[in-house]
């Protein structure tokens, strides 16, 4: 589960002075959803998800993820999240099974369990062929699979993924969104942003429109459909962020 | 384990697989120092013997006689050629056609067999190293005539040579606890093992956190339960760690180089004969510990502050020149040196290990450095630490 009460952020610019990229964010997540948060680049979507994710401190408000406080028990937080960006960024220098160890070790596992469980991911995402490579010989897609199993290697009943996809070919991405739905039947909560329309409209339970760091409106598929009138969710969300601008 | 030492071991083992570290930390002053060493020892016995058997010509102006200085010239490897003139001669020296010129009193003969001193004007092309080689033997050429010259003439009046020998130095080198070796090990240790700490250790500190930004890999880091400060202070633990090997393997190189037979030509003859005790070992490290920590929390504070690693690049260039000069200085202030210069960072541990070395060591001036050193170690790393609790910076890429 995740709530956010009021959440905002003030960044301090050199060039472009205050400013505001979250702005009294509110919303609820809950066990097995997958909750999207859709918005274009610059709206706000990573840095809500490095402020729940305990990366960013709020400058206001607060939240909880699976039940503690970003404010005062950011590091139960951090162990309680799996946290997964586009970015296939690993430590080139490192095996495969090396980098689930050291992330299996920072999320307090060792010894049998440890071995186990990075066992289980192995089989699970089908590494076996890769798992003692070297990092910076792995394929995107197979980095991609480590990344997956890195976020995951302590079972965390949260995940913030922040745009997985972006700059992935069409079979990896189809291995995360495979992810993303395994997860969900295992009953996490997760919260996925992306400004990629038909991976919202496959993937999300409920979705969350955020434009200029406001949460425009959340709401089922459907609900948002029924609130514009527009089938496609391209349209649905443009009339949306056209209704804020013309808000402001 | 803590969380300081997961990051630390993942770190090293890292570092460890990283080619650049292990030939700048290792193999480079293992194996190029010494090489370096034998190099230019080479060079300088090539240029040595080259400058003893090469037969260098000069020109002589000799209106007064001087047949037999010009008879020892020959014999001493001269090809001498007479000119009529000085404007004769000197047009030789400048047409490299002769690398010296000789011009002799007017009275050359006369004056000498009279007593009188005769003189002898050498002129030389100083740019022209067999031109200076001429005047160098020349030089040694005019003692041995002279002193041949005066025993004649005390001679001829029945007096002894040591009428014109008041004093007679004679000096002896004590045996110390040290052989004369170390003195040459106190010149160059300090400024090799000072300048290896801190470049051997760049490429880490950079790839470590500036690296870690640039390539993505700092944000899934900084979403684990590990706290900032431990993982800023396990990298921080990994580049001290590859400091002081730098340090380390410098100084094991500069002992194989010092002990090749062809240092003695770079130095002098006892650069072989050099001994580091177990003691003096323990009080290098003890020094070394501070001005690593120095150097380890100084590149993690570029490495953090800078976006990628060609910006942290960028911003070591105007550093180095800190670190370099009081190196270099290491080389020329004295062993035993004004109290000031232990409130000078990196000098300050330059000297105490210069005194190790030699055996001079000033109690006050060490506890002084090393507590200085301590101080200045400890600030750098607050702020090191400080400021990987920056966001804006942290995250900046």
């Amino acid at each position: 589960m995740v709530t956010a009460s009021g959440l905002s952020k003030v960044f301090t610019d050199r060039k472009r002075g205050t400013v505001l990229a979250l702005d009294e964010v509110s919303f609820e997540a809950r066990p097995g959803e997958v909750f999207g948060i859709l918005g274009v680049n610059g709206a706000g979507k990573t840095t809500l998800l490095r402020v729940l994710g305990t990366i960013l401190s709020p400058s206001a408000g607060d939240a909880t993820v699976a039940g503690y406080s970003i404010r005062t028990h950011p590091q139960q937080v951090r162990q309680h999240i799996g946290y997964l960006t586009g970015s296939t960024a690993l430590y080139g220098r490192l095996t495969a099974r090396e980098v689930l160890y050291y992330f299996g070790a920072l999320y307090g596992m060792s010894g049998n369990a440890l071995r186990q469980r990075v066992d289980e991911l192995v089989e699970t995402l089908g590494m076996g062929e890769f798992i003692d490579g070297r990092c910076d010989r792995l394929s995107t897609g197979q980095k991609q699979r480590v990344s997956i199993a890195r976020s995951i290697i302590h079972n965390p009943p949260v995940m913030f993924l922040d745009e997985p996809t972006a700059g992935l070919d069409v079979v990896t991405s189809r291995t995360i969104m495979q992810f993303i739905e395994e997860s969900r039947r295992r009953g996490h909560t997760i919260l996925f942003s992306t400004h990629i329309m038909s991976e919202a409209e496959r993937l999300c339970d409920r979705i969350a429109v955020i434009h200029r760091g406001r949460i425009a409106t959340v709401g089922t598929l459907d609900e948002l459909r029924a609130r514009t009138g527009e089938r496609a969710l391209e349209l649905v969300f443009l009339q949306l962020i056209g209704e804020k601008e013309g808000e402001e | 384990m803590n969380h300081t030492m997961i990051v630390f071991w993942k770190e090293l083992r890292e570092v460890l697989r990283d080619r650049r570290v292990l030939f700048s930390t290792i193999i480079s002053p293992l194996l190029m120092t010494p090489l370096l060493l034998w190099g230019i020892g080479m060079m300088v016995r090539q240029r040595e013997e080259s400058a003893q058997k090469v037969i260098i010509p000069v020109a002589v102006v000799a209106p007064g006689g001087g047949q037999e200085l010009i008879a020892v010239m020959k014999d001493k490897g001269f090809t001498v050629h007479q000119a009529q003139d000085r404007s004769q001669a000197e047009a030789m020296l400048k047409g490299r056609q002769v690398r010296a010129v000789i011009v002799l009193d007017e009275r050359f003969d006369q004056k000498l067999h009279n007593e009188s001193t005769a003189q002898v004007q050498v002129l030389f092309d100083p740019l022209s190293d067999t031109s200076r080689d001429a005047l160098a033997r020349l030089r040694s050429l005019a003692d041995e005539f002279n002193a041949r010259w005066l025993q004649q003439r005390l001679a001829r009046r029945f007096i002894g040579a040591e009428f014109a020998q008041p004093i007679a130095v004679r000096t002896q080198a004590i045996q110390t606890e040290h052989p004369a070796g170390n003195l040459i090990l106190s010149i160059f240790l300090p400024y090799v093992i000072v300048l290896s700490a801190f470049f051997g250790a760049v490429s880490p500190a950079f790839d470590l956190v500036a690296g870690e930004k640039e390539r993505g890999t700092i944000e899934t880091l900084l979403a684990t339960p590990a706290s900032r400060r431990q993982i800023v202070w396990g990298k921080f633990l990994t580049v001290t760690v590859v400091c002081m090997t730098a340090a380390l393997f410098a100084m094991i190189g500069m002992l194989v180089a010092l002990a090749l037979p062809t240092s003695s030509r770079v130095f002098m003859e006892q650069a072989g004969s050099f001994s580091i005790s177990a003691q003096a070992i323990a009080l290098l490290l003890v020094t070394l510990l501070p001005l690593t920590v120095f150097y380890s929390a100084t590149l993690t504070i570029i490495s953090t502050f800078a976006r990628n690693q060609k910006e942290a690049q960028t911003y070591l260039i105007p550093l180095s020149s800190l670190i370099v000069l009081p190196a270099v200085a290491s080389m020329f202030v004295r062993t035993e040196s004004a109290i000031w210069l232990s409130a000078v960072p990196v000098l300050n541990s330059a000297i105490i290990i210069k005194q190790v070395l030699t055996g001079i060591v000033d109690v006050p001036f060490v506890l002084i450095s090393l507590l200085i050193a301590c101080v200045v170690a400890a600030v750098t790393l607050q702020i090191a630490t400080r400021l990987f609790d920056r966001e804006t910076i942290l995250l900046s890429s």
